[in-house]
């Protein structure tokens, strides 16, 4: 290896984790390089089943007990691949910390704050109960949670998701760590709250000098915020480089592909992805091969025969693992995104009756405490063959909207027409025809199919409800799984279990594809699945759509799909729809400062671009349980003003086809002068 | 295992190493050797008619004789001369068809009125669950005694019992099954596909809560062959000229220091019958729990 090992503050030399099972042994970890200095800032990237989490836990200790470590790792000197020597404890936890993905089962919830951020430090630096609290008080100062004093004594569920992140980042700091390990800290967080911790992660790194290991499946995430990045795929390292060369020139096959299935913000909408063909490589055995060849367009014999090595490029610190590697000059990956999907469905006649069409949609929840004021009246409506894009944070009412309309979820009032009949007011047993025009996919593939049904049964449920038998149900369900690119033949008989997200995801859009309908509603399809297999739904939807006529709600948090995917959209925030337009023109010039901040929070996988330019949002989601008076974004809102808290802006059209509920919408006027602190509403 | 990566083109593709190799998952010892007593007891049972041994009331000798002395009755006879073995074998016919009785009645039951309760929600979930709790209220043993105090017991009217007994217990489990199950996304996308209320429960919930339900009917089995034998014990179990476990264990009971075998044959065999159906059922509730209903 050319890097220069004595500046190596982490040193992993072919290092394997080994776990048997019943299938046969895992490899999770299989033969992994990789040398970190310190102050470096390094992101781990992989789709799940790649090892980057293994890789971590390994470094952290805490590798599953059935496991079996083998090669080297070292932290400064010490060894940490030998078990719980006394050594290896006083550098777990106290040199080396780690922040985990879900901070409501990595905090304990009955023990106080002030005591978990604390306690580590009592326990590595020997504090008194008194030191113990001044320090947990100057760490929660520290990653920025306002009164930190009140928060000593509350438990973690008394916070919200974001504001406990920083409580697990706090506690992660507590001993001055060398080095801190970001393990997926932000995917179960808001864009705009992710924005926050990133930007917070970003600082403290700064300001101690310390190394930081971010993992994350989202190149966004890692673009802008690291010095170098490893790709990992099947428990090995694909690809290493500085962060600019890896988004300039990869050289690795699967880094390009991964590059190029990413939809961006910059591409043209209804670009067809390029896409990874098959599904994450089994993890049992460690094959004498390229564990992407199978799926890779270029393999070559050598690649099914040979384990590729990472060797380096040069002495410029590129390496890759791959024996036919995309030349250096090559147009970076992104660009590759080719072809607009076929245009024939994609102009939605305008001026035509509505197919669907939601009025004054009104969800409520009764929850200890209060009532829940989900989607709080949102009206919009949509021509044939038009696909709508949904988009907000969690909690904004998107996917009860989204379950309302198909009646999975009782609306409070309003109505949703389709084709001028009301769906809301149906008897069950009306409600039953018209399932067969309007149907649903959900967000997680393989929870949404019967665990104990084979493929075939899944397809089948819907048909025979409506009593389709025979003949003629065997064809339509073989039909609607090859539309859906699923051979019948091979998964047909298959559980859900035995088949890959992607799969399972195909097969659940063919259950609702199977009854034909007119309109597909869709719940966050794509966001449990990884993104080399996003991009293969995506074009499957997008081409179900030209062929059929579909018209399609698609609700999603990721900004980047459905802006690729959608012809217009609607913004959501606590329950209101803020923005609603072409997607071109909200993307490009956001009307609603929401929408705005929104767009400017999204993590751009592309390192040049400058993450302080845009304004960030701060502050967190006001409670659903009571929201705000007047403009429910006012609370979070740069501009606002007392207008804004005393009547609640209508949603009207601020342009052409634009519609915006702002008093002081960003487009057409010029922007209002910086409000004084003191006109800055509090709720 | 050594780590050289220094295989050629020649070498086989994507060869696997013999450690590698699948974890054979076996079954443990104990399960084995309960199943093997349960099919032996379920056999035995129903086929003693065609066993070579003497009619349970038909004396094989003059009075009482130790085990291992003659063959077929090599688990010895009692006072009158009767054989144990044959005993032992036909005591475990209207046992075990009680108590197999009574887990059906009380798990079609409990099913039955757990998955409604749990689907409909609403009124029908708290008269259900108000019934089951009255049920649980009574005190089991004191009502199978007066029961037994006014009527002769009969195999219906105890088995009826009994599953009326352990309704709410069954009750209980597939309604906090199906409540599970009601909240999985499965559901949801069968509700989008307009499904009705008995296809969603016989179709969607029942296949998935089948591994539980099964697995606390086999500790329900255990659990009533101790009730039985206890009311047998008593002499308020089902009337003789039949023999039962609990009624041999009651009579040798008076010779026990002369002929303890009288009562620790029958009493071991109860014994090992009840820990039988409940290691079963414990480990198929594991395998339940342990693999989310499926695999």
């Amino acid at each position: 290896m050319t890097h220069d090992e004595a500046k190596s503050l982490l040193r992993i030399r072919d290092l394997s984790v080994r776990i048997p099972t019943a299938r046969g042994t895992i490899w999770p970890l299989d033969g992994v390089d990789l040398d970190l200095g310190a102050g470096e800032t390094l992101g781990l990237v992989g789709e799940s089943g790649s090892g980057k989490s293994m890789l971590v836990r390994s470094i952290m200790g805490v590798t599953p007990a059935a496991s079996t470590l083998s090669g080297e790792l070292t932290f400064d000197g010490v060894d940490l691949a030998g078990g719980r020597t006394e050594q290896a404890r006083g550098v777990w936890g106290k040199r080396v910390a780690m922040v985990f993905q879900d901070s409501m089962t990595s905090l304990n919830p009955v023990v106080r704050i002030g005591r978990q951020v604390s306690e580590g430090a009592r326990r590595h630096l020997g504090l008194t109960a008194a030191q113990a609290r001044e320090r947990a008080l100057d760490l929660l100062d520290l990653v920025g949670i306002p009164e930190p004093r009140a928060r000593l004594a509350q438990y973690p569920h008394q916070l919200s998701g974001g504001m406990r992140q920083r409580v697990a980042i706090a506690m992660a700091l507590a001993c001055d760590p060398d080095l801190l390990i970001a393990d997926e800290a932000t995917t179960a967080l808001d864009v705009t709250i992710q924005r926050q911790i990133l930007d917070l992660l970003q600082e403290i790194q700064a300001t101690r000098g310390m190394a930081m290991i971010i993992v994350s499946h989202d190149l966004g995430v890692v673009a802008g915020r690291t010095d170098r990045i490893a790709v990992m795929y099947g428990g090995r390292i694909a690809e290493e480089s500085a962060t600019r060369t890896l988004f300039a020139e990869a050289r690795h096959r699967y880094t390009r592909a991964l590059l190029g299935a990413l939809p961006t913000l910059d591409m043209p909408r209804h670009s067809v992805l390029p896409t990874v063909p098959g599904s994450a490589p089994d993890p049992v055995g460690r094959p004498r091969a390229c564990r992407f060849a199978p799926r890779c367009p270029a393999a070559v014999d050598r690649c099914r025969t040979e384990r590729p090595r990472l060797l380096s490029q040069g002495d410029s610190g590129h390496r890759f693992a791959c024996f036919v590697p995309v030349e250096p000059d090559a147009a970076p990956a992104s660009a590759h995104a080719a072809a607009v999907a076929a245009p024939a469905a994609a102009t939605p006649a305008a001026g035509r009756p509505p197919r669907l069409e939601v009025r004054d949609l009104v969800c409520r929840y009764r929850v200890p405490g209060g009532t829940i004021h989900a989607v709080s009246g949102i009206s919009f409506a949509m021509p044939p063959g038009e696909t709508l894009g949904m988009v907000g944070e969690s909690g904004c009412g998107k996917s009860s909207a989204a379950k309302a309309i198909v009646r999975l979820q009782q609306a409070a009032s309003g109505s949703v027409l389709l084709d001028g009949t009301d769906l809301l007011t149906l008897s069950p047993r009306e409600m039953r025809r018209q399932r067969t025009r309007i149907q649903i996919v959900l967000q997680d593939p393989i929870a949404s199919l019967n665990p104990r049904k084979t493929v075939r049964g899944c397809v089948a449920e819907g048909l025979l409800i409506q009593g389709v038998r025979g003949a003629e149900l065997a064809a339509k369900v073989d039909d609607a799984l090859r539309g859906v690119g699923v051979d019948p033949d091979i998964h047909g008989g298959k559980k859900a279990y035995q088949l890959s997200g992607g799969q399972a995801q195909r097969v659940a859009i063919a259950r609702a594809m199977a009854l034909d309908p007119d309109v597909l509603v869709c719940d966050e399809p794509v966001s449990a699945l990884d993104v080399s297999v996003q991009a293969q739904v995506l074009n499957l939807l997008e081409r179900l759509k030209a062929e059929r006529g579909l018209t399609m709600l698609f609700v999603s948090h990721d900004l980047s799909v459905v802006r690729n995917i959608s012809d217009r959209v609607a913004v959501m925030y606590l329950g209101t729809i803020v923005e609603l337009g072409d997607a071109d023109q909200v993307y490009s010039a956001p009307a609603h400062p929401y929408t705005r901040a929104l767009i400017g929070a999204v993590p751009v996988p592309d390192p040049t671009r400058d993450h302080a330019s845009t304004p960030r949002l701060e502050g967190q989601l006001p409670s659903p349980l009571s929201p705000p008076s007047g403009c429910r974004f006012r609370t979070r809102c740069p501009m606002a003003r007392q207008e804004c808290a005393d009547k609640e802006p209508p949603l009207v059209e601020v342009a052409p086809g634009r519609l915006a509920a702002c008093h002081f919408p960003l487009t057409g006027s010029p922007e209002p002068a910086a409000p004084s602190p003191t006109a800055r509403m509090r709720q | 295992m050594s780590a050289t990566m220094t295989t050629g083109p020649g070498t086989r593709p994507a060869a696997a190493e013999d450690e590698d190799a699948p974890v054979r998952r076996r079954p443990p010892v104990s399960l084995v050797l309960c199943s093997v007593w349960v099919v032996l007891v379920l056999a035995s049972t129903l086929l003693a008619g065609l066993l070579p041994i003497a009619g349970y009331d038909e004396p094989v000798a003059d009075g009482a004789t130790p085990p291992f002395e003659s063959w077929p009755e090599f688990l010895g006879t009692d006072s009158v001369g009767l054989s144990v073995l044959s005993r032992v074998i036909h005591g475990a016919q209207l046992s075990l068809a009680v108590a197999l009785l009574g887990t059906v009645i009380g798990m079609a039951g409990g099913v039955a009125l757990g998955t409604a309760a749990a689907y409909f929600k609403g009124w029908l979930a708290t008269v259900v669950n108000l019934l089951s709790d009255v049920v649980l209220a009574f005190p089991g043993l004191v009502l199978l005694l007066a029961m037994a105090s006014v009527t002769r017991p009969s195999v219906w009217s105890l088995s009826a019992m009994l599953g009326l007994l352990s309704l709410p217990s069954s009750l209980r489990i597939a309604y906090a099954n199906a409540n599970v199950q009601l909240g999985r996304d499965y559901v949801l996308a069968a509700r989008a596909l307009g499904t009705p209320a008995w296809r969603m429960i016989v179709r969607e919930v029942l296949p998935n809560i089948a591994h539980s339900l099964v697995a606390f009917g086999f500790v329900m089995v255990a659990t009533f062959m101790i009730a039985l034998g206890a009311l047998d014990f008593l002499g308020i179990g089902l009337p003789p000229p039949r023999p039962s476990w609990g009624g041999m264990i009651a009579s040798g009971f008076d010779s026990i220091r002369t002929r303890p075998y009288l009562v620790f044959v029958p009493a071991a065999v109860l014994l090992l019958t009840v820990f039988s159906f409940n290691t079963i059922g414990d480990r198929l509730r594991e395998r339940a729990d342990g693999r989310g209903g499926h695999l």
